[in-house]
């Protein structure tokens, strides 16, 4: 087994048995020792909160609405770049430096967008859509203004000499080269792409999961934020193992970063 | 008489390092390759033989000098090139205009044959020669230029990988221009070895070798061990500090 995959199932035992541990206390400290409190409800009382969720909050709906946004939008950030690659990857070698730009500002530039956007345009999924794209592309663009020059030169150089042009060397070495990293890219924006779209549809009450947190704060409704936390957690978990396991079956080779 | 397929002229290279120092890689470097012949430049590391080889291929700038080369010359660099994306049958028939049944002789030929589906990735070093040399022969190339390839090899897949080098060189009356730092690789694959040493890289001998056979048990005759102290004398004479940089 490699040393990754050793520390990766390190790494999840320890996550599983924190989460254990947590559950256990909270169960314990708020079903029995403090059941009338102010900080969290009641376990059993989530568990009420469940049916409301769904039947008063609509969330069925949301899920959907919210889901098919950030999935669709990776997979069409993922064609845009593969149909605009050979453009992308040619700028890359005349601007290296952007790159830093574009990747320093995955973090402070979903927030200002989220403020313009919810100024010009409100609720709309069209805009919602739109915003998740802007930060995905510029995301993975980044990725490839920074890491163009890592493309093993014996690859390169042994392709040159079959006499391959320069868009058969783009589409044959440099894209293949890139695909890995691109996908890593996604699972790495993966988590600031989520939470980028629950603030988006917080702050314009949409109709998605984010549309949620804010009637449920609306209404002081505790116990749903918390499922709701939960929700999301595991949502997120799931996504990010089956995006792993689409990574280990279709993109196996090494990342420029390897 | 075999034709000339690449001919260098006085190729000298030059360059700028990242500190600013002007380097003089490689000096007056004249040599030349014929149809059929498999050609060695035996090297010291660091001597500029990978650039040398890279300016035959023409993938890479002198700085002056001239190169007659004719017809299509295919670079397998140090690091086996396989593309590890593509499987042992789309790598070999990669930009190839062979049909299938060819590309299939390739494979048996680099002895792939049952491994068509197997990805670079699993595999070892050997293995990923031989897929760099059948998509090397599947571009159907005047001239094979190999740079370093076992290095990190085993013997006992060296010995292999020479076996299978030398008789596919053989059967398919190839051109092959090849860099190494190993002094018995040299003799048990060449025709002919061009001697270099450097700082900076220059060639201080052209040997033409003979062998009864290729087979492994020669790397112990004494015919074999004569070669190899003569090149050996050659380096301890005209370049006592460089043999320390070579391998047996």
């Amino acid at each position: 087994m490699s040393k990754r995959k050793l520390i990766n199932k390190s790494n999840s035992s320890i996550v599983l048995s924190f989460i254990s541990i947590i559950t256990f206390v909270y169960i314990v400290l708020f079903e029995f020792i403090l059941p009338a409190n102010k900080f969290l409800p009641k376990p059993s009382t989530l568990i009420e909160a469940v049916p409301a969720l769904i039947n008063d909050y609509n969330f069925i709906t949301s899920f959907i609405y919210t889901i098919s946004i950030v999935y669709s939008v990776f997979l069409i950030s993922y064609f845009l770049i593969k149909w605009f690659f050979p453009i992308i990857v040619n700028a890359s070698f005349q601007f290296k430096n952007l790159g830093i730009i574009f990747n320093t500002s995955k973090y402070f530039i979903p927030l200002f967008l989220i403020l313009l956007f919810e100024m010009w345009f409100g609720n709309s999924i069209y805009a919602e859509i739109f915003f998740v794209l802007i930060i995905v592309n510029g995301f993975l663009k980044g990725e490839i203004f920074q890491k163009s020059y890592k493309v093993k030169e014996e690859y390169i150089l042994s392709a040159k000499s079959f006499g391959l042009n320069e868009s058969k060397l783009i589409k044959n070495i440099y894209w293949k080269s890139f695909q890995p990293q691109l996908f890593e890219g996604i699972l790495k924006i993966h988590f600031v792409v989520w939470s980028a779209i629950l603030i988006y549809e917080y702050v314009s009450r949409a109709n998605g999961l984010g549309g949620i947190f804010y009637q449920a704060i609306k209404f002081h409704d505790l116990s749903i934020i918390i499922v709701m936390i939960i929700i999301l957690l595991l949502i997120f978990w799931i996504m990010e193992y089956l995006m792993n396991l689409i990574k280990m079956k279709f993109f196996f080779w090494e990342n420029l970063d390897e | 008489m075999s034709e000339e397929l690449i001919r260098l002229i006085n190729v000298s290279k030059d360059y700028t390092d990242k500190v600013g120092y002007r380097i003089h890689l490689l000096e007056d470097i004249s040599l030349s390759v014929k149809q059929n012949e498999f050609v060695t430049v035996l090297a010291p590391k660091g001597s500029g033989k990978s650039s040398l080889l890279k300016i035959i291929c023409g993938l890479e700038k002198r700085t002056s000098g001239g190169i007659n080369s004719g017809g299509k010359i295919v670079y397998i660099p140090t690091q086996p090139s396989s593309f590890p994306w593509f499987n042992v049958e789309q790598n070999i028939s990669f930009n190839s205009k062979f049909a299938s049944a060819e590309i299939a002789k390739i494979i048996k030929l680099v002895g792939l044959n049952g491994y068509e589906d197997h990805y670079p990735h699993r595999e070892s070093e050997g293995f990923r020669f031989r897929m760099s040399f059948g998509r090397a022969l599947a571009n159907a190339p005047d001239v094979i230029v190999i740079d370093e390839p076992f290095n990190n090899l085993n013997s006992k897949t060296r010995e292999e990988i020479y076996l299978m080098l030398r008789d596919v060189f053989e059967q398919r009356k190839l051109t092959i221009v090849f860099g190494t730092t190993n002094i018995t690789e040299a003799i048990f694959l060449s025709d002919k070895i061009y001697l270099m040493q450097k700082n900076p890289g220059k060639i201080i001998e052209k040997l033409k070798v003979e062998l009864k056979e290729r087979k492994i048990s020669i790397m112990e005759s004494k015919e074999f061990h004569q070669s190899r102290n003569e090149i050996e004398e050659i380096f301890k004479n005209k370049l006592e500090r460089a043999l320390y940089h070579f391998s047996v």
